[in-house]
């Protein structure tokens, strides 16, 4: 993670920018090159589909280019599927530029750059612009050349056929073994015309010689194709030489990364791809994040229209319920006012009164549940300690002052208190008296 | 897009955002609470009406109940086409009760009306001499007496000789039947 930030801290704005540009450069040719479903191999005039054996010749006309040729080959081997396939159009070596390089500097993206800046000097006969094969990250090598105008005449022969060409690649390379393999591989291409040497080691070409077939009945040519072929690699493991031994392969070939010639405009389709996956993701996901957000609402719903169910449910099972308690309500607030009056049981309160005062009361007043008394006692406050203590009466307070005991009565004294279970105040809030009836 | 339509853009965009923190997102999360409150408020009418179903005997048994407690009820009333008249009956009653109990009445005051809920409350001030023993034969007459007599005050004073006393009552009627 630190490496990462002193990376990114290292690099200008100009350099992310540039970073980003190969970043979606190199997506995009790996789109194009994952979405390769055919392999199509020129051999002698004979256009082949690799994995089905088919062939179709070439018919040439004299107002068409040999991309058209080629196209309408490809068109009539393939006929017309919907959608259009992606095309890898295997061309002879011979169509193809190689040159040597030895260079003091490694990584492919520096000798890209490297060989791309020599183009020029490399290849004084071709002004034109070159696309530029290279693989691995050797300062030594072979890098094919291929030109950018040819490449984008065939895209679009290929496209008023309906066809999608992917990319382009020399046909000795599909005589390569596929995976990873760390002994050098050395395969021999020939046609009526020409004849191709390659040796492959690592994931990189080591050696590339093409050589044509009239050069070669010539004993001096010969005698020197021996030697340069001896020492690139030695005797060929694979040999192809006729149309049979291309239509033996049964495979779509995979196309290696590094040589395999994207036409520019193949490139903007497989960006337009891209583009169109991105948006299809994009949709997914916002889908996916809008469905999540309307999970609480969602889930909110379901238990609403459950819970409304059972209500129902509940609401017809306690119907006989309801009636009951509905007449017992009705009753209550009907009778209410007659039936919660409070009671004042006077004749409790008189005798609770005698056993504690023996025929000494001199008043004795009761008036919506206050008691007020007045009389002798030989203990006034005693008397109060006693009623107090009484569950009848609580509030139990001496209403006038007690005078000393003047006579063989005892002393006078005054006392109020509340009953208990009445409760005027709290009747009367709940039933207000009016002067009217209700409306 | 030139530079004025980007701008124009971005405004949009902005003005957007505003309305979306300010009204949309607290719209929505008021909604999604609005949803919950439902849901509690749901559960809360099923747990009462899942209780209320279950006692579904005993609220059966509570009308039983009522229905005869109410039926003793309208013996505790009295009746009357007006106020004046449940007034009458008021001081009958309770001149009644006195006359049953041996005491003597002083002064019988105007008969007081109110009104509570559904019902007219006729209360009856009243003035009285009476023996000792004569207290408690007239609490138990006025409690026995029907329609029912409710005592609201009672008062007894001592003289040497003899007690007086003073006693508020209050009887109910319907007020339907009772307007003044």
């Amino acid at each position: 993670m630190k490496g990462l930030r002193a990376k990114l801290n290292a690099l200008s704005l100009a350099d992310l920018g540039a970073g980003l540009r190969a970043m979606q450069v190199a997506s995009t040719q790996r789109a194009v090159l994952d979405s390769i479903d055919v392999s199509l191999v020129l051999h002698d005039d004979t256009l082949i589909n690799t994995a089905t054996g088919e062939y179709r010749p070439l018919v040439h006309q004299e107002d068409s280019t040999f991309a058209e040729t080629l196209a309408s080959a490809a068109r009539s081997l393939l006929g017309g599927r919907s959608p259009a396939p992606t095309l890898l159009l295997l061309l002879p070596p011979s169509h193809f530029v190689a040159t040597h390089y030895q260079l003091n500097v490694s990584g492919e993206k520096l000798l890209r750059s490297a060989l791309s800046l020599q183009a020029h000097t490399l290849l004084p006969a071709h002004d034109e612009p070159l696309l530029l094969g290279l693989a691995g990250n050797q300062g030594s090598g072979v890098a094919l050349w291929y030109p950018v105008a040819a490449a984008n005449a065939l895209y679009q022969s290929f496209r008023a056929q309906d066809l999608l060409l992917g990319a382009l690649m020399p046909r000795s390379l599909a005589l390569l073994e596929e995976g990873d393999i760390p002994e050098p591989q050395v395969v021999e291409d020939s046609d009526a015309t020409h004849r191709n040497h390659l040796c492959y080691q690592q994931g990189q070409l080591t050696a590339c010689f093409t050589v044509s077939q009239r050069d070669l009945s010539q004993d001096v040519f010969q005698q020197q194709w021996q030697q340069e072929t001896a020492r690139a690699g030695g005797a060929p493991q694979r040999k192809a030489a006729t149309r049979e031994d291309w239509s033996a392969l049964r495979r779509c070939i995979r196309p290696l990364r590094g040589y395999s010639f994207i036409p520019h405009q193949a490139e903007t389709a497989g960006r337009k791809t891209i583009r169109r996956q991105q948006q299809r993701r994009a949709a997914v996901a916002a889908v996916a994040v809008v469905a999540l957000l309307c999970l609480p609402f969602l889930n909110n719903a379901l238990r609403k229209a459950w819970l409304e169910r059972e209500l129902d449910q509940y609401l017809e099972l306690s119907s006989e319920a309801r009636e009951s308690q509905a007449a017992v309500i009705a009753m209550e607030n009907q009778w209410g006012a007659v039936l919660e009056y409070p009671r004042q049981d006077l004749g409790s309160v008189l005798l609770i009164l005698n056993t504690y005062i023996d025929s000494s009361l001199s008043t004795f007043s009761l008036n919506k549940g206050v008691v007020d008394i007045t009389g002798f006692a030989q203990d006034p406050a005693l008397l109060i300690e006693q009623l107090s203590q009484h569950e009848e009466f609580y509030g139990v307070n001496q209403s006038r002052s007690s005078a000393d005991a003047s006579s063989n009565l005892g002393a006078r004294f005054g006392i109020r208190m509340n009953l208990s279970n009445v409760d005027f105040p709290g009747y009367e809030t709940r039933y207000p008296p009016s002067p009217q009836p209700a409306p | 897009m030139n530079r004025r339509e980007r701008q124009l853009v971005l405004v949009a965009a902005l003005v957007f955002a505003l309305v979306l923190a300010v009204r949309i997102v607290p719209g929505i999360a008021q909604y999604y609470r609005q949803g919950r409150d439902d849901v509690a408020l749901l559960q809360e009418r099923i747990d009462r009406y899942r209780a209320l179903s279950e006692a579904t005997a005993e609220w059966q048994e509570r009308q039983q109940q009522k229905t005869l407690e109410v039926a003793d009820l309208q013996a505790w009333v009295f009746s009357g086409s007006d106020a004046n008249l449940v007034g009458n009956n008021v001081q009958r009653s309770l001149r009644v009760a006195v006359e049953k109990a041996g005491l003597e009445v002083r002064e019988m005051n105007v008969a007081k009306y109110s009104y509570t809920g559904d019902w007219l409350m006729v209360t009856q001030e009243m003035s009285f001499t009476l023996d000792q023993n004569d207290i408690l034969p007239f609490l138990t007459a006025l409690q026995e007496m029907r329609p029912r007599l409710f005592v609201q005050g009672f008062t007894i004073n001592r003289t040497r000789r003899q007690y007086s006393g003073n006693i508020v009552v209050a009887g109910f009627a319907p007020a339907a039947m009772s307007g003044r």
